[in-house]
C-alpha cells in the first residue's frame, strides 16, 4: 500500500549544488517506531527536498538560508522542524485521523479522493464544531459550497432546512436525504451531537446521488460518526457555556406617540379624540413590551467520549447534553444523547459493527412563527399598546383589548409565554447492526439491519388566564415512527495488473416506514394546576383522532468504478426503486448515472510539476428522483365527517379536499456536472469548481382545482424546472511557518427557472395571512416562488394607496399584479479564516447572501397606518399622510380604520446580508510548555456568534423563512428572531 | 461461516414478497368499496352536513349578520359592516364560504348519483335520502345565488358547463330540488337536524318570496302553517327565549330546519360577540357590537326580544357588579347564550335556518302581495309573532296586536319587514337578504347607520382560485369592483 502512496505523491525535486550547501540526514518513524518510507522532506519555501527510503531514512543537501524542514506523508500529520544547527533529524509522525488514507465516504462505500468523479463537499468534524448549534447541519452554512442553510425559525431546536443546488421540487422543503453511517434517516440530524461527528460529505451531483435513486434529487448528506481507535483509553471532554441575546429590537411608538396616533385615527374616522390631551401628556414612554419579553439566555453543551480498543475490537461511547434557552421568555430546547459504537473483527475476514444512538429532545415552545396581530408572543410583544403595563394593579396580567380600537384576539405576550404550555418531547432510538465479510479474495459482503424508532409527545395547555382559553384547553398528541431498513451489498474490488483498478458494487435494499398518530384533548378545567396531565379533569372532551400511514421502498443498486493508471476514472451506477406511494402503473423508477474523471497531473507532461500539483477534470450525468408526496395520494380515499342530529354526533363519509390521482409517478431530475480541481504551489492553493445543470421533469405539483368542484387541489406530474449554477471552493494556505494562516472561501451561484407548467398556468403559494393573500408565484420563465403583487404609485388625494393600473381597464383588480421580487439569492458565499501563532488560534467565519428579497409580512401588522389598532413602528412619525399636509408621496397612507392594503411592493425588502457568523479565539495547551502535562492537546476558547449582520432588512433577522423553503419561501411572518451569542469553551483530551 | 451469511442474504432477498409495494390504507375507507349498503347511503348523506357545519363555524354566519343595518364588526370583520367592499381578509373569507357551499353541493351530488345504484335497498329509503341530499343542495345554491348572483350550476358529478349560469336558471334548479324534497322527505324527522317535507315547503315559500312569486309563496307557507306540526314557544319573561335559542333547546315546536351543534363538536362563530366578563358566556372575543341609532331607539323597550337579544349593562362575572358598556360600544348582542360552554369553540346553540316564526312572517308578507289585500290570516300571522315577543299567548288577541286598518299593502309589507328584523335578529343574514329583496338596502342602511353602501359591496367576489383555474370563468366574469 505504501508503494501506492509513493507513486501517488512522488514529487521529484531537482536542485543544483550550490556553494554553501550542507548535508543533513535523518530518519522518520511512525508512532509505533516503524520506519516510514516515501515521506516527503522539503525545505520550507524552496523546491529542495527528497523522500525517505525503505528504512525511513533520508539525506538532503540544504541551502544556507534554510530555516525549516517540512515532513509530509499522506494520512499523517504534517511535521515542521526548525533546522538551526542540527544535522541529524529523527522525526516521529502521527496519524492524522481527518486525512487517513484520504478516503471520501460515498453512497454504499468509500473512495480515494483522487479517484473521485463526482462533486462532493467534504467537511471535517473540527469545522462542524466551530459553532454552537442545536442542529449539526447549521454548521454547513458558508462552509460547503452549493449548500444553503435556511431557517424557518430562530426558536431553539426548530426549523433548519438545507437546500443543495437550488430547489428542484415544488412539493416539500427540498431537504436532502440524510444518511448516517449508511442508514437513511427518517428525521433530520437534530438527534446527533456535533462532537460525535467525524465528517460530513455532501453529495451534490448525480454521480454521487443517483445511487440513492428516488430520494437523491435534493442531494445527499452523508454523516460519518466517530469510531474508536485501537490503543489505550482516550477520554475527550468538550463543553461550552454561553449567553445569547436578541440581535436587535424593533423601535416602536412609545405611549405618548401611540395615543396621539389613536387620536389621529379617531379624527380621520369622524370621531372625537379618544385620549384627552392631558392623558396623552401623562403617558410618556409607557411600557416597553419587547424589553419584557426578550431576555439574556444561557446556552451550554457538554459532551464526554470514551474510546479505545484492541486490534480486534474498538469502541467509542459518548454522552452529551445540549441546552439552549430561548431569547424569548419561557422558550428553550435541550437534547440528551447517548451513543455507542463497537466495531469488532471476529475473524480476519469477518467483522461486525453495532451503532446505537439514543436521544431525548425537549422543546419548550412559544407561539410566535406565523401567528399575527398579537395572537402570538412576538407579534404581541411588538404590537401591544405601550399605554398598558404588563400587569394591572392587582398583579394580574393586564387585559390587552381594553380599548374599542383594540384588535380582536390581542393577548398579553407575557401571559401567552407563561400560561400557554407547548412542549414537545421526542425520544429517538437508532440502532444499526452490520456485518461485513470477505467471502472470497476480492469479494466483500455487507449486510445491515437498521431500525429507527421515534416517539414524540406533544403537550399543550392553554391556561385560564388567557383570553382565548378561559376555562383551560388541554391537548396531548402522541406519534410514533418506525423505520426498518435492510441493506445487502456485494463489493468486488480488484487491482488487475498495476494499471486497472476495478470496483463493482451490487445490492438490494428494502425499507418500510410506518407512522401513527393519536390525539386527545379536553376543555373546561376548574384549575390550571393539572395542566394537561389529566385530560379527564376537563368537563368536555374533544373528539379523539388517530391515523396510520405507511410506505415501502424496494430497491436494487449497482455501481462500477474503474480507474486506469489512476489517470482515467470511470463510474457508472444504477438504482431501481419501487415505491408504494405511486400508482400501480408507475410504481418502478430507474435512476442511472455515468461519470468520468481525468487526473491530468498524472500525465507525463505534468507529473512532478512543482507548481501545478493537482489538475483534475470531472464530468458526470445522471438521474435522481423525488418521492416527497404523502402516502395515499393516488387512491380515492374517503374521510370521516362528523355532524350533529338531535344533540348527538353522527358520522358521514365523503372525499376530502384532495382530488385523487391514480396516475402519479416519479419526479425525475437529470443533472450534468463539470468540475475542475486544481492545486498549486506545493498544494498551497487549491480550487475546486463545478458547473452544473439540472432539469426536473414530471414535476410533482399540487395544482389548485377550482373550488366549485368541491376539491381544493390535486397532486399531479406536470411541468419542468431547471437549476443551473456554479460553485467554487478555494483554499489558500497563506502562511505555514510559525504563523499559520489558512483562508478558505466558498461561492455558490444558482439560477432557478420554471420551464413549463400545467396548461402554462400559474401556481400560487399559500395565503400568507389575514392581511395579505398568496404572494409567492410559480410561473413559466421565472424562478420558483417569485413575489407577485401590485406596484404602489403614491397616495390619492384622500390619503389612500394608489396602485399602478398595469392592465389598464380603469379599475385595480388582480390583473394589475406583476412580479415584484425574488426570494432566490443571486449568490451566496462564505469566508473562513483560520490563523494560529504558537498556542493561539483565531477563526473567523463570514457568511453572505446577496440579491434575494424577503416579504416582510410583519409590516402589514405594524406598518398598517394603525388601521387594525396594533402599535406601529417609530418610522411612521412624520411619514404619514395627514389632511393638513396631504403629501401624495408620504410613506404611510391615511391613519384610519378604513385604510386598506393590497399585497404590494411595500412589503418586499432586500434580504441580502453579510454576517460575521463566528469569531473564535483559542489557546491550545500544547507544545513544549505542556508536554509533560496530562492535558496536552487541550484547548480553551472564547467565541462570538452572529456578532455583526450587515443588511437593509428592517425586521429582526433576514434569515427566516417562516412558511418553509418550498414554494412559499422568503416570507418572514413573525419569525422567532436569531440570537447573538458569546461563549467560553474548553476541549480536553486525556 | 461464509456460507451461512450467503444463505441469510438469500433469505432476506427472497422474503421481499410481491405485495410489499401495495398501498393499503388502514385508517381510511376508499371509494372502491363504499356506497354499497343502506348504512353507506346514510353516511354519504350525513357527509353533506360536514361542509355546511364548517361554514357556519367559520366566519360565514357572522359575515351574513354583519351586513345587517344594526351590526358593526371590530378588527378584521370591520370591512364587512363598512359597506365599502371587502378587503383581502374578507375576500378570503368569502372564498372559504364559496368552497364550503360547493363542497356541500359536491357531497350532495355524490349521494344523488351513487344511492340509486345501491342494490338491495328499499326504493322509499333511496328516495328519502336522495330528497334530503336535494334539499341540502338547494339550500346551498339559495345562498350562493343571493350572495354571488350567477354561479356555476352543477347537478351531477361530471358537469360539462362550468360557467356562471343565469340567476333564473339557478332558482329553477333550487325549486326543482325542493319539489323533490317536499315529495319524498318524511313528515317528521327521525332526528332533529334532518329536513322534513315541511322544511322543503318552508324553504320553497321563502324562495318564491325572493323571486316575487307571491302566490306560490303564500301557498307553501300556508301549507306549513295549517299542517298542525308547528307552533311558537310562548314566553313570559325575556330569558324564556333561552327555550328557543339556548344550548339545550332541541326539537321545539318552532324548529323547522336548524344547523345543529353540541358541546362536543364545537361551534365558534355566533358567540364571538360575547366576552368573558359578562354573565351570558364564559367566552367570546367581543368582535361585533350594535350600531346605536334609529334601529334601536325605535325598538320598543317592552319587546322581550330586545331585552333578550341585546344589552348595555351587564353583571361582571368576576366582581358581581353591574357595569355599563363603554360609550364606544354601547350595545352588544346577547341572543345566543351558553353559560356551560366548555371552551371558546364549543357552544351548543343551534343555528336556526327555518323557524316557524319565519314562515308566519313569510305568509304575512306574501299573502297581501298575492291577494292585493290584507287578509285576516295575514294579519294574524304577523300578530302571532308579535304577541309572543311581548309575552302574550301567540294564538289569542292581545293589547299589542297590529291593526291593518287604513294600511296599504305596501305599508303593511314595511311593518312585516321591520317585524322580521326584530324576530330574525342575528339569525344568519335574514335582514340583509330582506333589504335586498325589497330593493331598499342603500336607503335603509344609510338611515340606520349613516353609512353609504357602495355597489361593489352588494355581490361577494368570486374566489380568485375559481377565476384562475376554472376554464369557463375569467376575470371579466368577476363581480363588479373586484
Amino acid at each position: 500500500m505504501k508503494k501506492l502512496f509513493l507513486v501517488l505523491f512522488l514529487i521529484i525535486i531537482s536542485s543544483g549544488f550550490l556553494v554553501a550547501q550542507r548535508e543533513i540526514t535523518g530518519k522518520v518513524n511512525d508512532e509505533d517506531q516503524n520506519p516510514l518510507s516515501g515521506v516527503s522532506v522539503v525545505v520550507a519555501g524552496t523546491n529542495v527536498g527528497t523522500l525517505t527510503d525503505i528504512n525511513g531514512q533520508f539525506s538532503l543537501q540544504i541551502p544556507p538560508n534554510a530555516t525549516t524542514l517540512v515532513f509530509t506523508f499522506i494520512g499523517m500529520k504534517r511535521v515542521e522542524m526548525e533546522i538551526g544547527n542540527l544535522t541529524v533529524f529523527n522525526v516521529t509522525m502521527s496519524f492524522d485521523v481527518g486525512l487517513l488514507d484520504e478516503v471520501i465516504v460515498i453512497g454504499y462505500g468509500t473512495i480515494k479522493k483522487s479517484d473521485l468523479t463526482g462533486s462532493i463537499s467534504s467537511v471535517k468534524g473540527d469545522n462542524i464544531r466551530l459553532q454552537a448549534v442545536g442542529n449539526v447541519v447549521q454548521s454547513l452554512s458558508g462552509v460547503a459550497a452549493g449548500v444553503q442553510v435556511l431557517q424557518t425559525s430562530g426558536q431553539p431546536g426548530s426549523g433548519t432546512n438545507v437546500v443543495i443546488r437550488g430547489g428542484n421540487s415544488l412539493l416539500g422543503d427540498n431537504n436532502p436525504l440524510y444518511i448516517v453511517d449508511g442508514t437513511p434517516m427518517i428525521t433530520d440530524l437534530s438527534m446527533f451531537n456535533t462532537n460525535d461527528i467525524e465528517s460530513i460529505e455532501v453529495l451534490k451531483d448525480a454521480s454521487g446521488t443517483a445511487i440513492y435513486g428516488s430520494r437523491g434529487a435534493n442531494g445527499v448528506v452523508l454523516v460519518t460518526t466517530k469510531k474508536g481507535k485501537s490503543g489505550g483509553l482516550s477520554v475527550e471532554y468538550s463543553g461550552y457555556y454561553g449567553v445569547q441575546q436578541v440581535t436587535k429590537k424593533i423601535e416602536m411608538l412609545n405611549a405618548k406617540e401611540f395615543a396621539s396616533l389613536v387620536n389621529e385615527r379617531y379624527l380621520n374616522d369622524g370621531l372625537s379624540p379618544y385620549f384627552s390631551s392631558s392623558e396623552i401628556e401623562s403617558f410618556g414612554e409607557g411600557f416597553n413590551w419587547q424589553d419584557a419579553v426578550f431576555k439574556v439566555a444561557p446556552i451550554q453543551n457538554h459532551s464526554l467520549r470514551l474510546s479505545g480498543g484492541s486490534d480486534k475490537t474498538t469502541y467509542s461511547i459518548s454522552g452529551s447534553y445540549f441546552g439552549q434557552d430561548g431569547i424569548i421568555i419561557n422558550s428553550g430546547y435541550n437534547n440528551l444523547q447517548f451513543r455507542s459504537r463497537i466495531d469488532t473483527k471476529i475473524t480476519k475476514d469477518w467483522s461486525f459493527a453495532v451503532n446505537t444512538v439514543l436521544s431525548r429532545r425537549m422543546n419548550n415552545n412559544i407561539h410566535s412563527n406565523n401567528t399575527e396581530r398579537g395572537m402570538g408572543v412576538l407579534s404581541a410583544a411588538v404590537g401591544c399598546p405601550p399605554t398598558i403595563p404588563a400587569y394591572d394593579a392587582n398583579g394580574d396580567y393586564s387585559f390587552m383589548m381594553a380599548y374599542p380600537f383594540s384588535p380582536e384576539g390581542l393577548e398579553n405576550p407575557i401571559a401567552m409565554a407563561y400560561e400557554r404550555i407547548m412542549k414537545n418531547h421526542s425520544n429517538d432510538l437508532s440502532l444499526n447492526l452490520s456485518t461485513s465479510a470477505n467471502i472470497f479474495k476480492d469479494l466483500t459482503l455487507y449486510s445491515s439491519i437498521g431500525i429507527q424508532y421515534d416517539n414524540a409527545r406533544e403537550d399543550y395547555y392553554s391556561g385560564t388566564k388567557l383570553f382565548a382559553s378561559r376555562t383551560g384547553m388541554a391537548n396531548i398528541g402522541y406519534s410514533e415512527l418506525m423505520n426498518i431498513l435492510n441493506e445487502n451489498t456485494l463489493t468486488y474490488k480488484k487491482v488487475i495488473g498495476t494499471n486497472h483498478d476495478l470496483t463493482i458494487l451490487g445490492g438490494v435494499t428494502a425499507q418500510k416506514n410506518t407512522a401513527q398518530n393519536l390525539r386527545a384533548g379536553s376543555t373546561g378545567f376548574l384549575t390550571d394546576i393539572l395542566q394537561n396531565y389529566s385530560l379527564q379533569s376537563g368537563e368536555n372532551f374533544q373528539t379523539p383522532t388517530s391515523d396510520y400511514s405507511d410506505w415501502t421502498l424496494l430497491s436494487y443498486i449497482s455501481r462500477i468504478n474503474y480507474s486506469f493508471k489512476s489517470k482515467y476514472l470511470f463510474t457508472a451506477s444504477i438504482r431501481a426503486d419501487g415505491s408504494s406511494r405511486f400508482g400501480s402503473n408507475n410504481r418502478w423508477g430507474y435512476f442511472p448515472s455515468f461519470a468520468v474523471g481525468w487526473n491530468i497531473n498524472e500525465e507525463n507532461f505534468l507529473k512532478g510539476n512543482p507548481t501545478l500539483n493537482i489538475l483534475k477534470l470531472r464530468m458526470s450525468w445522471g438521474q435522481t428522483g423525488n418521492t416527497s408526496i404523502t402516502p395515499y395520494q393516488s387512491l380515492s380515499v374517503l374521510s370521516s365527517i362528523q355532524t350533529v342530529f338531535d344533540k348527538n354526533l353522527n358520522i358521514g363519509y365523503a372525499p376530502g379536499n384532495i382530488k385523487p390521482n391514480p396516475d402519479l409517478k416519479w419526479e425525475t431530475t437529470a443533472q450534468s456536472n463539470i468540475g475542475l480541481d486544481v492545486e498549486l504551489f506545493n498544494n498551497r492553493l487549491s480550487l475546486s469548481s463545478d458547473f452544473y445543470y439540472k432539469k426536473t421533469r414530471d414535476l410533482l405539483v399540487n395544482i389548485p382545482v377550482f373550488p366549485s368542484t368541491g376539491y381544493a387541489s390535486q397532486t399531479t406530474n406536470l411541468g419542468n424546472i431547471e437549476n443551473k449554477g456554479l460553485e467554487m471552493a478555494l483554499n489558500w494556505r497563506v502562511f505555514d511557518q510559525k504563523f499559520l494562516w489558512n483562508l478558505g472561501s466558498t461561492f455558490t451561484l444558482n439560477r432557478n427557472k420554471v420551464l413549463s407548467l400545467p396548461q402554462g398556468g400559474d401556481i400560487f403559494g399559500t395565503e400568507i395571512g389575514w392581511v395579505l393573500p398568496a404572494m409567492n408565484l410559480v410561473r413559466e420563465g421565472y424562478p420558483v416562488g417569485v413575489f407577485y403583487g401590485y406596484i404602489e404609485d403614491g397616495l390619492t388625494e384622500d390619503g389612500n394607496i394608489k396602485y399602478l393600473d398595469l392592465h389598464p381597464d380603469g379599475t385595480i383588480n388582480t390583473l394589475d399584479r406583476t412580479i415584484i421580487g425574488d426570494p432566490n439569492p443571486k449568490f451566496i458565499f462564505g469566508i473562513n479564516s483560520d490563523m494560529s501563532y504558537k498556542n493561539f488560534g483565531l477563526t473567523v467565519l463570514i457568511n453572505g447572501v446577496q440579491g434575494n428579497d424577503i416579504l416582510n409580512y410583519n409590516l402589514s401588522n405594524i406598518g398598517d397606518s394603525f388601521s387594525y389598532g396594533i402599535n406601529q413602528t417609530k418610522d411612521i412619525i412624520g411619514n404619514y399622510w395627514t389632511s393638513q399636509n396631504p403629501n401624495p408621496n408620504a410613506k404611510y397612507p391615511r391613519i384610519s380604520k378604513n385604510t386598506r392594503f393590497l399585497g404590494s411592493d411595500r412589503f418586499v425588502e432586500d434580504g441580502s446580508y453579510v454576517q460575521v457568523k463566528n469569531i473564535k479565539l483559542s489557546y491550545s495547551l500544547s507544545g513544549d510548555k505542556f508536554k509533560a502535562s496530562r492535558i496536552h492537546n487541550s484547548q480553551v476558547y472564547i467565541s462570538l456568534q452572529n456578532i455583526i449582520t450587515l443588511t437593509k432588512y428592517t425586521f429582526y433577522t433576514p434569515i427566516q423563512n417562516t412558511l418553509g423553503t418550498g414554494i412559499n419561501k422568503g416570507i418572514d411572518k413573525w419569525g422567532y428572531p436569531d440570537a447573538r451569542l458569546f461563549m467560553l469553551g474548553v476541549m480536553v483530551n486525556l | 461461516m461464509n456460507k451461512n451469511i450467503i444463505i441469510l442474504l438469500l433469505v432476506i432477498i427472497g422474503s421481499s414478497c410481491t405485495d410489499f409495494l401495495d398501498e393499503k390504507p388502514k385508517d381510511r375507507l376508499t371509494e372502491i368499496n363504499f356506497y354499497e349498503t343502506f348504512a353507506d347511503a346514510q353516511a354519504a348523506v350525513n357527509a353533506i352536513y360536514g361542509p355546511i357545519r364548517n361554514n357556519y363555524r367559520d366566519t360565514y354566519f357572522l359575515m351574513l349578520d354583519l351586513l345587517a343595518d344594526y351590526l358593526e364588526g371590530r378588527g378584521s370583520t370591520s370591512p364587512v359592516s363598512e359597506y365599502k367592499g371587502f378587503d383581502v381578509t374578507n375576500i378570503n373569507r368569502a372564498a372559504a364560504a364559496w368552497r364550503y357551499l360547493y363542497q356541500t353541493i359536491r357531497n350532495a351530488n355524490i349521494a344523488i348519483e351513487r344511492i340509486p345504484k345501491i342494490e338491495g335497498m328499499k326504493e322509499s329509503d333511496k328516495n328519502a335520502l336522495i330528497a334530503e341530499a336535494s334539499f341540502l343542495r338547494a339550500f346551498s345554491y339559495y345562498f350562493l345565488v343571493r350572495l354571488w348572483g350567477a354561479v356555476p350550476l352543477y347537478l351531477d358529478l361530471s358537469p360539462v358547463d362550468l360557467s356562471r349560469r343565469p340567476v333564473s336558471e339557478v332558482y329553477q334548479a333550487i325549486i326543482n330540488d325542493l319539489k323533490t324534497g317536499e315529495t319524498y322527505l318524511p313528515d317528521t324527522p327521525s332526528e332533529f337536524g334532518h329536513p322534513t317535507k315541511w322544511s322543503a315547503k318552508s324553504l320553497l315559500a321563502e324562495v318564491y318570496l325572493t323571486i316575487n312569486e307571491f302566490d306560490l309563496s303564500k301557498d307553501k307557507a300556508g301549507e306549513v302553517i295549517t299542517s298542525g306540526h308547528f307552533n311558537l314557544v310562548d314566553v313570559n319573561v325575556a330569558n324564556d327565549f333561552n327555550n328557543v335559542y339556548g344550548p339545550e333547546a332541541n326539537g321545539t315546536p318552532e324548529e323547522i330546519f336548524y344547523i345543529k351543534f353540541n358541546h362536543t363538536a364545537g361551534w365558534t362563530m355566533p358567540h364571538k360577540y360575547l366576552w368573558d366578563r359578562d354573565q351570558f358566556s364564559p367566552f367570546g372575543s367581543y368582535v361585533v357590537y350594535c350600531v346605536p341609532g334609529p334601529f334601536f331607539t325605535n325598538w320598543d323597550d317592552n319587546d322581550l326580544r330586545k331585552k333578550f337579544n341585546i344589552f348595555s349593562q351587564y353583571i361582571n362575572r368576576f366582581t358581581g357588579e353591574i357595569e355599563t358598556l363603554p360609550s364606544s360600544t354601547p350595545i352588544l348582542v346577547s341572543k345566543y347564550r351558553d353559560n356551560n360552554a366548555p371552551s371558546n369553540s364549543n357552544y351548543g346553540n343551534d343555528a336556526p335556518v327555518l323557524r316557524f316564526a319565519d314562515v308566519l312572517l313569510i305568509y304575512a308578507e306574501a299573502a297581501p302581495l298575492a291577494e292585493n289585500q290584507i287578509s285576516a290570516q295575514a294579519l294574524e300571522c304577523l300578530n302571532r309573532v308579535k304577541r309572543r315577543a311581548y309575552g302574550y299567548p301567540n294564538r289569542s288577541a292581545s293589547a299589542v296586536d297590529y291593526s291593518a286598518d287604513g294600511l296599504s299593502v305596501e305599508e303593511f309589507r314595511d311593518i312585516v319587514i321591520q317585524e322580521r328584523a326584530y324576530e330574525l335578529f342575528m339569525e344568519g343574514g335574514d335582514r340583509w337578504f330582506d333589504l335586498r329583496r325589497i330593493g331598499r338596502e342603500k336607503e335603509i342602511i344609510l338611515a340606520n347607520t349613516g353609512k353609504t353602501l357602495v355597489d361593489k359591496h352588494i355581490l361577494w367576489p368570486i374566489p380568485q382560485a375559481e377565476i384562475d383555474n376554472n376554464p369557463d370563468i375569467n376575470q371579466s366574469d368577476q363581480n363588479p369592483g373586484y
